[in-house]
Protein backbone atom coordinates (compact mmCIF):
# COMPACT_ATOMS: atom_id res chain seq x y z
CA UNK A 1 0.00 0.00 0.00
CA UNK A 2 1.35 3.38 -0.84
CA UNK A 3 0.92 5.35 2.42
CA UNK A 4 2.20 9.30 1.36
CA UNK A 5 -1.08 10.63 -0.44
CA UNK A 6 1.46 12.88 -2.44
CA UNK A 7 2.48 9.64 -4.22
CA UNK A 8 -1.03 8.38 -5.37
CA UNK A 9 -1.26 10.98 -7.59
CA UNK A 10 2.13 11.13 -10.22
CA UNK A 11 3.86 14.63 -12.29
CA UNK A 12 2.10 13.18 -15.37
CA UNK A 13 -1.16 12.41 -13.82
CA UNK A 14 -0.83 8.79 -13.17
CA UNK A 15 -3.57 8.29 -10.35
CA UNK A 16 -3.27 5.16 -8.21
CA UNK A 17 -6.41 3.03 -8.28
CA UNK A 18 -6.31 2.51 -4.30
CA UNK A 19 -7.84 6.11 -3.99
CA UNK A 20 -11.03 4.75 -4.54
CA UNK A 21 -10.30 1.18 -2.60
CA UNK A 22 -8.34 1.77 0.04
CA UNK A 23 -10.51 2.06 3.38
CA UNK A 24 -7.56 3.48 4.95
CA UNK A 25 -7.50 6.26 2.39
CA UNK A 26 -10.98 6.64 3.12
CA UNK A 27 -11.09 7.28 6.87
CA UNK A 28 -7.94 9.67 6.05
CA UNK A 29 -10.09 11.79 4.15
CA UNK A 30 -12.61 11.90 6.84
CA UNK A 31 -10.29 13.76 8.70
CA UNK A 32 -8.39 15.83 5.91
CA UNK A 33 -11.56 16.30 3.77
CA UNK A 34 -14.75 16.00 5.97
CA UNK A 35 -13.02 17.35 9.27
CA UNK A 36 -11.84 20.68 8.82
CA UNK A 37 -12.63 22.17 4.88
CA UNK A 38 -16.32 23.86 4.52
CA UNK A 39 -18.94 21.29 4.06
CA UNK A 40 -22.01 22.05 2.17
CA UNK A 41 -25.21 21.31 4.51
CA UNK A 42 -28.39 23.06 3.57
CA UNK A 43 -29.92 25.77 1.01
CA UNK A 44 -31.67 28.20 3.10
CA UNK A 45 -34.88 28.37 1.54
CA UNK A 46 -34.90 24.85 3.40
CA UNK A 47 -35.13 26.58 6.41
CA UNK A 48 -37.36 29.56 5.52
CA UNK A 49 -38.96 29.52 9.54
CA UNK A 50 -37.60 29.64 12.82
CA UNK A 51 -38.13 26.07 13.92
CA UNK A 52 -37.34 24.59 10.65
CA UNK A 53 -34.98 21.91 10.51
CA UNK A 54 -33.49 19.31 8.17
CA UNK A 55 -31.25 16.22 8.78
CA UNK A 56 -28.45 15.55 6.43
CA UNK A 57 -24.76 14.82 6.89
CA UNK A 58 -21.31 16.31 7.25
CA UNK A 59 -19.25 13.78 6.00
CA UNK A 60 -20.55 10.27 7.28
CA UNK A 61 -21.57 11.80 10.67
CA UNK A 62 -25.63 12.50 11.00
CA UNK A 63 -26.40 16.05 11.39
CA UNK A 64 -29.45 18.40 12.00
CA UNK A 65 -29.52 21.79 10.66
CA UNK A 66 -31.92 23.99 12.27
CA UNK A 67 -32.99 27.56 12.25
CA UNK A 68 -33.19 28.34 15.77
CA UNK A 69 -36.67 29.07 17.23
CA UNK A 70 -35.58 31.71 18.98
CA UNK A 71 -32.61 33.73 17.48
CA UNK A 72 -33.73 32.81 14.18
CA UNK A 73 -29.87 32.00 13.29
CA UNK A 74 -28.33 28.71 11.49
CA UNK A 75 -27.45 25.87 13.30
CA UNK A 76 -25.74 22.54 12.43
CA UNK A 77 -25.42 20.01 15.19
CA UNK A 78 -24.43 16.38 15.40
CA UNK A 79 -28.13 14.22 15.57
CA UNK A 80 -26.35 12.44 18.57
CA UNK A 81 -27.84 12.32 21.94
CA UNK A 82 -25.49 13.55 24.56
CA UNK A 83 -26.44 10.53 27.22
CA UNK A 84 -26.63 7.52 25.11
CA UNK A 85 -25.79 8.34 21.57
CA UNK A 86 -29.58 7.90 19.78
CA UNK A 87 -30.19 10.54 16.83
CA UNK A 88 -32.65 12.43 18.25
CA UNK A 89 -33.99 13.69 15.26
CA UNK A 90 -35.60 11.28 12.66
CA UNK A 91 -37.55 13.23 10.23
CA UNK A 92 -36.00 14.66 6.65
CA UNK A 93 -36.85 17.80 7.64
CA UNK A 94 -40.14 19.65 9.70
CA UNK A 95 -40.34 22.53 11.89
CA UNK A 96 -40.07 21.94 15.78
CA UNK A 97 -39.13 24.01 19.00
CA UNK A 98 -37.18 21.19 20.91
CA UNK A 99 -35.58 17.37 20.27
CA UNK A 100 -36.66 14.72 22.26
CA UNK A 101 -35.02 11.68 22.64
CA UNK A 102 -37.37 8.87 22.63
CA UNK A 103 -34.25 6.54 24.41
CA UNK A 104 -34.84 8.28 27.67
CA UNK A 105 -35.98 11.67 27.01
CA UNK A 106 -33.31 13.74 26.70
CA UNK A 107 -34.67 16.81 25.24
CA UNK A 108 -33.00 19.89 23.31
CA UNK A 109 -34.01 23.07 22.36
CA UNK A 110 -33.79 23.24 18.62
CA UNK A 111 -30.11 25.48 18.57
CA UNK A 112 -29.00 22.46 20.62
CA UNK A 113 -28.76 23.34 24.47
CA UNK A 114 -30.24 20.61 27.09
CA UNK A 115 -33.36 21.96 28.50
CA UNK A 116 -34.70 18.75 30.08
CA UNK A 117 -33.33 15.68 31.68
CA UNK A 118 -36.10 12.92 33.06
CA UNK A 119 -35.50 11.51 36.95
CA UNK A 120 -32.55 13.83 37.27
CA UNK A 121 -32.47 13.47 40.83
CA UNK A 122 -30.17 10.44 40.11
CA UNK A 123 -27.94 13.06 38.77
CA UNK A 124 -26.28 15.47 41.42
CA UNK A 125 -23.66 17.10 39.73
CA UNK A 126 -24.70 16.85 35.61
CA UNK A 127 -23.37 19.76 33.90
CA UNK A 128 -25.73 20.82 31.20
CA UNK A 129 -24.62 23.72 29.90
CA UNK A 130 -21.63 20.96 28.73
CA UNK A 131 -24.21 18.44 27.39
CA UNK A 132 -25.90 20.77 25.07
CA UNK A 133 -25.87 19.01 20.72
CA UNK A 134 -22.74 18.77 19.91
CA UNK A 135 -22.31 22.00 17.47
CA UNK A 136 -20.12 22.36 14.56
CA UNK A 137 -17.88 25.54 15.50
CA UNK A 138 -18.61 27.52 12.09
CA UNK A 139 -21.62 27.57 10.29
CA UNK A 140 -22.03 30.39 7.17
CA UNK A 141 -23.91 31.09 4.29
CA UNK A 142 -23.47 32.11 0.49
CA UNK A 143 -26.26 33.57 -1.77
CA UNK A 144 -28.31 31.22 0.32
CA UNK A 145 -26.11 27.91 0.13
CA UNK A 146 -25.26 27.04 4.01
CA UNK A 147 -22.01 25.11 4.81
CA UNK A 148 -20.08 24.28 8.13
CA UNK A 149 -17.02 23.26 9.53
CA UNK A 150 -15.72 21.08 11.83
CA UNK A 151 -12.77 23.60 12.59
CA UNK A 152 -13.48 26.23 14.71
CA UNK A 153 -10.90 28.62 12.74
CA UNK A 154 -9.55 28.93 9.17
CA UNK A 155 -10.22 30.63 5.96
CA UNK A 156 -13.61 32.19 5.37
CA UNK A 157 -17.00 30.59 3.56
CA UNK A 158 -15.88 33.34 0.90
CA UNK A 159 -12.36 32.93 0.84
CA UNK A 160 -12.98 29.27 0.42
CA UNK A 161 -15.39 29.18 -2.46
CA UNK A 162 -13.29 31.63 -3.97
CA UNK A 163 -13.75 32.05 -7.59
CA UNK A 164 -16.70 29.92 -7.51
CA UNK A 165 -18.59 32.43 -6.11
CA UNK A 166 -20.02 34.24 -9.63
CA UNK A 167 -21.65 30.58 -10.26
CA UNK A 168 -22.99 30.56 -7.25
CA UNK A 169 -24.33 34.13 -7.66
CA UNK A 170 -26.11 32.88 -11.27
CA UNK A 171 -27.21 29.79 -9.71
CA UNK A 172 -29.19 32.02 -7.16
CA UNK A 173 -30.47 34.15 -9.14
CA UNK A 174 -32.47 31.20 -11.63
CA UNK A 175 -35.48 32.30 -10.78
CA UNK A 176 -37.51 35.51 -10.92
CA UNK A 177 -37.01 35.49 -7.10
CA UNK A 178 -34.04 33.25 -6.85
CA UNK A 179 -34.54 29.10 -7.00
CA UNK A 180 -35.82 26.71 -3.68
CA UNK A 181 -35.06 23.33 -3.20
CA UNK A 182 -39.16 22.43 -1.74
CA UNK A 183 -39.53 19.83 -4.38
CA UNK A 184 -38.13 16.75 -2.34
CA UNK A 185 -34.80 14.81 -3.91
CA UNK A 186 -33.92 11.57 -5.83
CA UNK A 187 -31.88 10.02 -3.99
CA UNK A 188 -29.68 7.40 -4.80
CA UNK A 189 -27.07 4.69 -3.50
CA UNK A 190 -24.10 2.41 -5.50
CA UNK A 191 -21.59 0.54 -4.77
CA UNK A 192 -18.65 2.51 -4.84
CA UNK A 193 -16.26 5.11 -4.33
CA UNK A 194 -18.05 8.82 -3.32
CA UNK A 195 -15.37 10.51 -5.75
CA UNK A 196 -16.72 8.33 -8.64
CA UNK A 197 -19.88 10.74 -8.37
CA UNK A 198 -18.26 14.04 -8.12
CA UNK A 199 -15.35 13.45 -10.95
CA UNK A 200 -18.13 11.84 -12.89
CA UNK A 201 -19.98 15.21 -12.78
CA UNK A 202 -18.14 17.42 -15.61
CA UNK A 203 -16.55 14.91 -17.48
CA UNK A 204 -17.73 15.30 -20.94
CA UNK A 205 -15.58 12.77 -22.64
CA UNK A 206 -17.79 10.05 -21.27
CA UNK A 207 -21.32 11.70 -22.53
CA UNK A 208 -21.18 10.40 -25.77
CA UNK A 209 -20.30 6.72 -24.74
CA UNK A 210 -22.25 6.14 -21.84
CA UNK A 211 -25.19 8.45 -22.61
CA UNK A 212 -25.28 7.30 -26.48
CA UNK A 213 -29.19 5.95 -25.75
CA UNK A 214 -29.85 9.11 -24.55
CA UNK A 215 -28.86 10.80 -27.73
CA UNK A 216 -30.79 8.57 -29.61
CA UNK A 217 -33.61 9.18 -28.14
CA UNK A 218 -33.05 13.50 -28.09
CA UNK A 219 -32.39 12.67 -32.05
CA UNK A 220 -35.88 11.47 -32.23
CA UNK A 221 -37.15 13.73 -30.27
CA UNK A 222 -35.54 16.40 -32.12
CA UNK A 223 -35.52 14.92 -35.76
CA UNK A 224 -32.09 15.24 -35.88
CA UNK A 225 -28.75 14.88 -34.51
CA UNK A 226 -28.72 16.67 -31.10
CA UNK A 227 -25.72 19.47 -31.06
CA UNK A 228 -24.61 18.75 -27.80
CA UNK A 229 -21.84 16.36 -28.55
CA UNK A 230 -20.54 18.56 -31.42
CA UNK A 231 -20.33 21.43 -29.11
CA UNK A 232 -18.60 19.31 -26.21
CA UNK A 233 -16.22 18.43 -28.67
CA UNK A 234 -15.66 21.47 -31.56
CA UNK A 235 -17.04 24.74 -30.18
CA UNK A 236 -14.37 26.33 -28.19
CA UNK A 237 -16.56 28.56 -26.30
CA UNK A 238 -17.16 25.39 -24.53
CA UNK A 239 -14.39 25.44 -21.58
CA UNK A 240 -13.43 23.50 -18.60
CA UNK A 241 -11.80 25.43 -15.94
CA UNK A 242 -10.14 24.45 -12.82
CA UNK A 243 -11.06 27.20 -10.36
CA UNK A 244 -8.52 26.53 -7.55
CA UNK A 245 -9.39 24.96 -3.97
CA UNK A 246 -10.93 21.90 -5.57
CA UNK A 247 -13.48 23.77 -7.48
CA UNK A 248 -14.45 23.53 -10.98
CA UNK A 249 -16.85 24.59 -14.00
CA UNK A 250 -17.64 23.38 -17.32
CA UNK A 251 -19.12 26.30 -19.47
CA UNK A 252 -21.52 26.17 -22.26
CA UNK A 253 -20.45 29.61 -24.01
CA UNK A 254 -21.64 32.63 -21.71
CA UNK A 255 -22.24 31.72 -18.24
CA UNK A 256 -25.39 33.80 -17.99
CA UNK A 257 -27.10 31.98 -20.80
CA UNK A 258 -25.27 29.33 -22.35
CA UNK A 259 -27.13 25.68 -22.91
CA UNK A 260 -25.55 22.94 -23.99
CA UNK A 261 -28.48 21.61 -25.90
CA UNK A 262 -28.91 18.30 -23.94
CA UNK A 263 -32.52 19.00 -22.51
CA UNK A 264 -30.87 18.28 -18.98
CA UNK A 265 -32.18 21.05 -17.31
CA UNK A 266 -31.79 24.87 -17.73
CA UNK A 267 -27.98 25.92 -16.03
CA UNK A 268 -25.71 27.62 -18.30
CA UNK A 269 -22.70 25.91 -16.56
CA UNK A 270 -21.97 22.48 -14.52
CA UNK A 271 -20.12 23.38 -11.48
CA UNK A 272 -18.33 21.05 -8.66
CA UNK A 273 -17.47 22.86 -5.03
CA UNK A 274 -15.10 20.85 -3.47
CA UNK A 275 -15.66 18.12 -2.08
CA UNK A 276 -19.01 16.90 -2.59
CA UNK A 277 -21.36 19.70 -4.10
CA UNK A 278 -22.26 19.38 -7.64
CA UNK A 279 -24.86 21.76 -9.60
CA UNK A 280 -25.39 19.97 -12.46
CA UNK A 281 -28.99 19.88 -15.32
CA UNK A 282 -30.95 22.03 -12.84
CA UNK A 283 -30.30 20.09 -9.60
CA UNK A 284 -28.40 20.60 -6.60
CA UNK A 285 -26.44 17.54 -6.31
CA UNK A 286 -24.97 16.36 -2.61
CA UNK A 287 -22.72 13.26 -2.49
CA UNK A 288 -22.77 11.52 0.50
CA UNK A 289 -20.01 9.11 1.62
CA UNK A 290 -21.09 6.05 3.30
CA UNK A 291 -18.19 3.43 3.49
CA UNK A 292 -14.97 3.40 1.17
CA UNK A 293 -17.54 1.59 -1.26
CA UNK A 294 -21.13 3.04 -0.62
CA UNK A 295 -22.34 6.24 -1.49
CA UNK A 296 -25.34 8.00 -1.19
CA UNK A 297 -26.22 10.61 -4.13
CA UNK A 298 -29.40 13.57 -3.12
CA UNK A 299 -30.48 15.01 -6.14
CA UNK A 300 -32.68 18.35 -5.60
CA UNK A 301 -34.20 19.77 -8.32
CA UNK A 302 -34.21 23.53 -7.91
CA UNK A 303 -37.58 25.31 -8.81
CA UNK A 304 -37.53 28.58 -9.47
CA UNK A 305 -39.11 31.29 -6.97
CA UNK A 306 -41.48 33.44 -8.76
CA UNK A 307 -42.04 31.67 -11.54
CA UNK A 308 -45.73 29.49 -12.36
CA UNK A 309 -46.26 26.10 -11.04
CA UNK A 310 -46.54 25.29 -15.03
CA UNK A 311 -42.96 26.26 -15.53
CA UNK A 312 -41.18 24.46 -11.85
CA UNK A 313 -43.13 21.14 -13.37
CA UNK A 314 -41.37 21.61 -16.52
CA UNK A 315 -38.17 21.75 -14.21
CA UNK A 316 -39.10 18.41 -12.63
CA UNK A 317 -40.17 16.77 -15.57
CA UNK A 318 -37.27 17.48 -17.69
CA UNK A 319 -35.08 16.19 -14.62
CA UNK A 320 -36.75 12.79 -14.23
CA UNK A 321 -36.18 12.38 -17.60
CA UNK A 322 -32.49 11.95 -17.07
CA UNK A 323 -31.75 11.64 -13.26
CA UNK A 324 -32.56 9.73 -10.83
CA UNK A 325 -32.85 5.85 -10.33
CA UNK A 326 -35.72 5.89 -13.31
CA UNK A 327 -34.06 8.30 -15.27
CA UNK A 328 -32.74 7.43 -19.15
CA UNK A 329 -29.28 8.87 -18.11
CA UNK A 330 -28.10 9.07 -14.53
CA UNK A 331 -28.47 5.57 -14.08
CA UNK A 332 -26.13 4.33 -17.22
CA UNK A 333 -23.56 6.52 -15.06
CA UNK A 334 -24.41 4.46 -11.92
CA UNK A 335 -23.64 0.89 -14.15
CA UNK A 336 -20.97 2.49 -16.04
CA UNK A 337 -18.72 4.69 -14.72
CA UNK A 338 -19.53 3.69 -10.78
CA UNK A 339 -20.20 -0.02 -10.91
CA UNK A 340 -18.42 -1.20 -13.40
CA UNK A 341 -15.45 1.02 -12.60
CA UNK A 342 -15.42 -0.68 -9.40
CA UNK A 343 -15.50 -4.37 -10.37
CA UNK A 344 -12.58 -3.15 -12.94
CA UNK A 345 -10.79 -2.03 -9.98
CA UNK A 346 -10.20 -4.99 -8.29
CA UNK A 347 -7.42 -6.03 -10.96
CA UNK A 348 -4.84 -4.30 -8.73
CA UNK A 349 -1.93 -6.36 -10.24
CA UNK A 350 -1.42 -2.54 -12.51
CA UNK A 351 -4.23 -0.38 -10.39
CA UNK A 352 -2.79 2.70 -12.13
CA UNK A 353 -5.02 5.15 -13.97
CA UNK A 354 -4.26 7.95 -16.67
CA UNK A 355 -6.12 11.43 -15.98
CA UNK A 356 -3.99 13.59 -18.42
CA UNK A 357 -6.52 14.06 -21.20
CA UNK A 358 -6.01 17.67 -22.29
CA UNK A 359 -3.29 18.26 -19.47
CA UNK A 360 -0.71 19.88 -22.12
CA UNK A 361 -2.98 22.65 -23.20
CA UNK A 362 -4.25 23.69 -19.44
CA UNK A 363 -4.21 27.82 -20.37
CA UNK A 364 -3.92 30.37 -16.84
CA UNK A 365 -6.72 32.04 -17.09
CA UNK A 366 -7.75 35.02 -14.71
CA UNK A 367 -7.25 34.74 -10.40
CA UNK A 368 -5.13 31.55 -11.04
CA UNK A 369 -7.75 29.92 -12.94
CA UNK A 370 -6.34 26.73 -15.51
CA UNK A 371 -8.88 26.53 -18.46
CA UNK A 372 -9.14 23.67 -20.96
CA UNK A 373 -10.96 22.43 -23.60
CA UNK A 374 -14.98 21.01 -22.84
CA UNK A 375 -14.00 17.12 -23.23
CA UNK A 376 -10.21 17.55 -21.09
CA UNK A 377 -10.10 16.08 -17.93
CA UNK A 378 -9.71 19.74 -16.01
CA UNK A 379 -12.32 19.01 -13.41
CA UNK A 380 -10.93 15.72 -12.27
CA UNK A 381 -7.13 17.18 -12.11
CA UNK A 382 -8.71 20.45 -10.03
CA UNK A 383 -10.36 18.06 -7.85
CA UNK A 384 -7.55 15.98 -7.09
CA UNK A 385 -5.16 18.65 -7.07
CA UNK A 386 -6.83 20.06 -3.49
CA UNK A 387 -7.53 16.58 -2.67
CA UNK A 388 -3.88 15.76 -2.79
CA UNK A 389 -3.04 18.84 -0.77
CA UNK A 390 -5.19 18.31 1.81
CA UNK A 391 -4.13 14.43 2.28
CA UNK A 392 -0.80 15.22 1.95
CA UNK A 393 -1.31 17.84 5.25
CA UNK A 394 -3.14 14.69 7.09
CA UNK A 395 -1.11 11.57 6.05
CA UNK A 396 -2.32 8.38 6.28
CA UNK A 397 -2.43 6.72 9.48
CA UNK B 1 -70.91 -0.28 -1.47
CA UNK B 2 -71.02 -1.56 -5.51
CA UNK B 3 -71.94 -5.11 -6.49
CA UNK B 4 -69.39 -6.76 -7.14
CA UNK B 5 -69.49 -8.49 -11.03
CA UNK B 6 -67.18 -11.22 -11.09
CA UNK B 7 -66.95 -11.66 -14.83
CA UNK B 8 -65.98 -7.78 -15.51
CA UNK B 9 -63.19 -8.06 -12.48
CA UNK B 10 -61.80 -11.69 -13.99
CA UNK B 11 -62.30 -9.47 -17.77
CA UNK B 12 -59.55 -6.52 -16.69
CA UNK B 13 -57.53 -8.69 -14.31
CA UNK B 14 -56.90 -11.16 -16.98
CA UNK B 15 -55.81 -8.05 -18.91
CA UNK B 16 -53.29 -7.01 -16.15
CA UNK B 17 -52.22 -10.26 -16.55
CA UNK B 18 -51.44 -10.07 -20.13
CA UNK B 19 -49.62 -6.73 -19.77
CA UNK B 20 -47.56 -8.30 -17.32
CA UNK B 21 -46.93 -11.31 -19.68
CA UNK B 22 -45.20 -8.64 -22.28
CA UNK B 23 -43.39 -6.64 -19.35
CA UNK B 24 -41.67 -10.10 -18.16
CA UNK B 25 -41.21 -11.42 -21.64
CA UNK B 26 -39.93 -7.97 -22.74
CA UNK B 27 -41.62 -7.49 -25.68
CA UNK B 28 -41.83 -3.63 -25.00
CA UNK B 29 -43.11 -2.60 -28.35
CA UNK B 30 -46.38 -4.61 -28.01
CA UNK B 31 -46.82 -3.28 -24.47
CA UNK B 32 -46.24 0.42 -25.50
CA UNK B 33 -49.40 -0.41 -27.89
CA UNK B 34 -51.74 -0.77 -25.20
CA UNK B 35 -51.41 2.62 -23.62
CA UNK B 36 -53.94 4.89 -24.93
CA UNK B 37 -52.24 8.51 -27.18
CA UNK B 38 -53.20 10.49 -24.15
CA UNK B 39 -51.94 8.08 -22.10
CA UNK B 40 -49.97 8.72 -18.67
CA UNK B 41 -47.26 6.41 -16.96
CA UNK B 42 -46.54 7.54 -13.54
CA UNK B 43 -44.19 5.77 -10.82
CA UNK B 44 -44.69 8.57 -7.80
CA UNK B 45 -42.03 8.98 -5.00
CA UNK B 46 -43.25 9.03 -1.32
CA UNK B 47 -46.99 9.26 0.07
CA UNK B 48 -49.28 12.25 -1.07
CA UNK B 49 -46.36 13.13 -3.83
CA UNK B 50 -48.23 15.69 -5.59
CA UNK B 51 -46.14 16.06 -9.26
CA UNK B 52 -46.47 19.67 -9.97
CA UNK B 53 -44.53 20.45 -6.61
CA UNK B 54 -42.69 17.64 -5.55
CA UNK B 55 -39.95 15.25 -7.46
CA UNK B 56 -41.48 11.95 -9.10
CA UNK B 57 -39.63 8.75 -9.86
CA UNK B 58 -41.19 9.42 -13.28
CA UNK B 59 -43.92 10.85 -14.93
CA UNK B 60 -44.40 9.82 -18.70
CA UNK B 61 -46.67 11.19 -20.96
CA UNK B 62 -47.29 8.62 -24.09
CA UNK B 63 -44.43 10.47 -25.89
CA UNK B 64 -41.90 10.01 -23.00
CA UNK B 65 -42.57 5.86 -22.48
CA UNK B 66 -42.45 5.76 -26.31
CA UNK B 67 -38.61 6.81 -25.91
CA UNK B 68 -37.62 5.04 -22.91
CA UNK B 69 -38.99 1.94 -24.95
CA UNK B 70 -36.62 3.28 -28.11
CA UNK B 71 -34.05 3.72 -25.69
CA UNK B 72 -34.21 0.05 -23.42
CA UNK B 73 -34.27 -1.37 -27.81
CA UNK B 74 -31.16 0.84 -28.80
CA UNK B 75 -28.41 -1.15 -27.78
CA UNK B 76 -26.74 0.74 -25.32
CA UNK B 77 -28.77 1.27 -22.21
CA UNK B 78 -25.59 0.49 -20.02
CA UNK B 79 -28.09 0.37 -17.52
CA UNK B 80 -29.90 -2.53 -19.12
CA UNK B 81 -27.13 -4.13 -20.38
CA UNK B 82 -27.49 -6.85 -19.60
CA UNK B 83 -31.37 -6.55 -18.78
CA UNK B 84 -33.04 -7.21 -15.75
CA UNK B 85 -34.95 -10.15 -15.72
CA UNK B 86 -38.88 -9.93 -14.24
CA UNK B 87 -41.61 -11.31 -12.34
CA UNK B 88 -44.73 -9.97 -11.96
CA UNK B 89 -46.98 -11.12 -9.32
CA UNK B 90 -50.48 -9.84 -9.29
CA UNK B 91 -53.10 -9.67 -6.55
CA UNK B 92 -56.20 -8.28 -5.06
CA UNK B 93 -57.67 -7.40 -8.21
CA UNK B 94 -60.48 -5.28 -8.14
CA UNK B 95 -62.57 -2.78 -10.22
CA UNK B 96 -62.47 0.61 -8.01
CA UNK B 97 -64.72 2.86 -9.81
CA UNK B 98 -66.59 2.38 -12.62
CA UNK B 99 -67.42 5.70 -15.28
CA UNK B 100 -68.94 6.56 -18.62
CA UNK B 101 -66.08 5.50 -20.28
CA UNK B 102 -63.77 4.14 -18.53
CA UNK B 103 -62.88 1.49 -15.44
CA UNK B 104 -60.31 2.13 -12.81
CA UNK B 105 -59.07 -1.15 -11.73
CA UNK B 106 -56.99 -1.53 -8.33
CA UNK B 107 -54.42 -3.93 -7.46
CA UNK B 108 -51.32 -4.86 -5.28
CA UNK B 109 -48.09 -6.45 -7.79
CA UNK B 110 -44.60 -7.87 -6.37
CA UNK B 111 -42.01 -7.36 -9.01
CA UNK B 112 -39.31 -9.53 -8.30
CA UNK B 113 -36.16 -8.39 -10.13
CA UNK B 114 -32.46 -9.67 -10.82
CA UNK B 115 -29.93 -8.82 -12.93
CA UNK B 116 -26.55 -9.07 -12.52
CA UNK B 117 -26.12 -11.19 -9.92
CA UNK B 118 -28.30 -9.22 -7.85
CA UNK B 119 -31.72 -9.70 -6.87
CA UNK B 120 -34.73 -6.72 -5.54
CA UNK B 121 -37.96 -6.94 -5.00
CA UNK B 122 -40.37 -3.87 -5.94
CA UNK B 123 -43.93 -4.10 -3.87
CA UNK B 124 -46.61 -1.87 -4.90
CA UNK B 125 -50.32 -0.47 -5.15
CA UNK B 126 -51.03 -0.68 -8.66
CA UNK B 127 -54.00 1.70 -10.93
CA UNK B 128 -54.98 0.91 -14.28
CA UNK B 129 -57.41 3.22 -15.74
CA UNK B 130 -58.45 1.36 -18.53
CA UNK B 131 -60.89 2.27 -21.36
CA UNK B 132 -62.48 -0.12 -23.95
CA UNK B 133 -60.46 -0.46 -27.03
CA UNK B 134 -62.11 -0.31 -30.73
CA UNK B 135 -61.06 -3.90 -31.60
CA UNK B 136 -62.17 -4.94 -28.34
CA UNK B 137 -60.27 -5.54 -25.27
CA UNK B 138 -58.78 -2.49 -23.34
CA UNK B 139 -56.29 -0.11 -23.22
CA UNK B 140 -54.54 1.90 -20.58
CA UNK B 141 -55.31 5.58 -20.25
CA UNK B 142 -53.12 6.24 -16.99
CA UNK B 143 -51.20 3.56 -15.37
CA UNK B 144 -49.61 4.50 -11.80
CA UNK B 145 -47.19 2.48 -9.52
CA UNK B 146 -47.28 3.21 -6.01
CA UNK B 147 -44.41 1.24 -4.45
CA UNK B 148 -43.83 0.78 -1.03
CA UNK B 149 -40.09 1.68 -1.44
CA UNK B 150 -40.46 4.81 -4.00
CA UNK B 151 -39.06 7.24 -1.39
CA UNK B 152 -35.92 4.80 0.30
CA UNK B 153 -32.52 5.42 -1.87
CA UNK B 154 -32.89 3.29 -5.01
CA UNK B 155 -29.96 1.74 -7.30
CA UNK B 156 -31.25 0.95 -10.60
CA UNK B 157 -35.26 1.04 -11.42
CA UNK B 158 -34.64 1.79 -15.49
CA UNK B 159 -36.39 -1.43 -16.58
CA UNK B 160 -40.31 -0.89 -17.44
CA UNK B 161 -42.90 -1.23 -14.11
Amino acid sequence: MITDPAALITDDWRVHGSIYTSRELFEAEQRAIFHGPWLYVAHESELREPGDYKTTYAGTQPVIVSRGADDGELHVMLNRCRHRGATVCQAERGNAHFFRCPYHGWTYRNDGPLRGVTYDDAYPDLDRDALGLTKLPRVASYRGFIFASFAPEGESLEDYLGNAKPYLDIISEQGPDGIRLSAGSHRLTYGGNWKLQVENTIDNYHFGFVHRSFLEVLADRMGEAPPIMQRILFDETYRTIDLGNGHSVHEFGDKRTGNNGGQLGDLPFNLIVFPNLCFVGAQLRHVLPKAVDRTEVRLYPMLHDGASDEHNAGILRTHEGFYGPAGMGGPDDVEVAFERVVDGLAATEDDWLVMSRGMHREQPGENGTLIGHSADEVPQRAFYRQWRRLMAKEGVR
Amino acid sequence: MSVVDPVRTADVAEFLYREAELLDARRLEEWLELFTPDATYWIPQGDDSDPVHDVQLLLDDRRRLRERVLRLASGFAYSQDPPSRTVHLIGNVRIAREADDAVEVASVQLITEVRRDRQAQYAGHVEHELVPAEEGGWRIRRKVVRLANSDVPLGNVTFLL
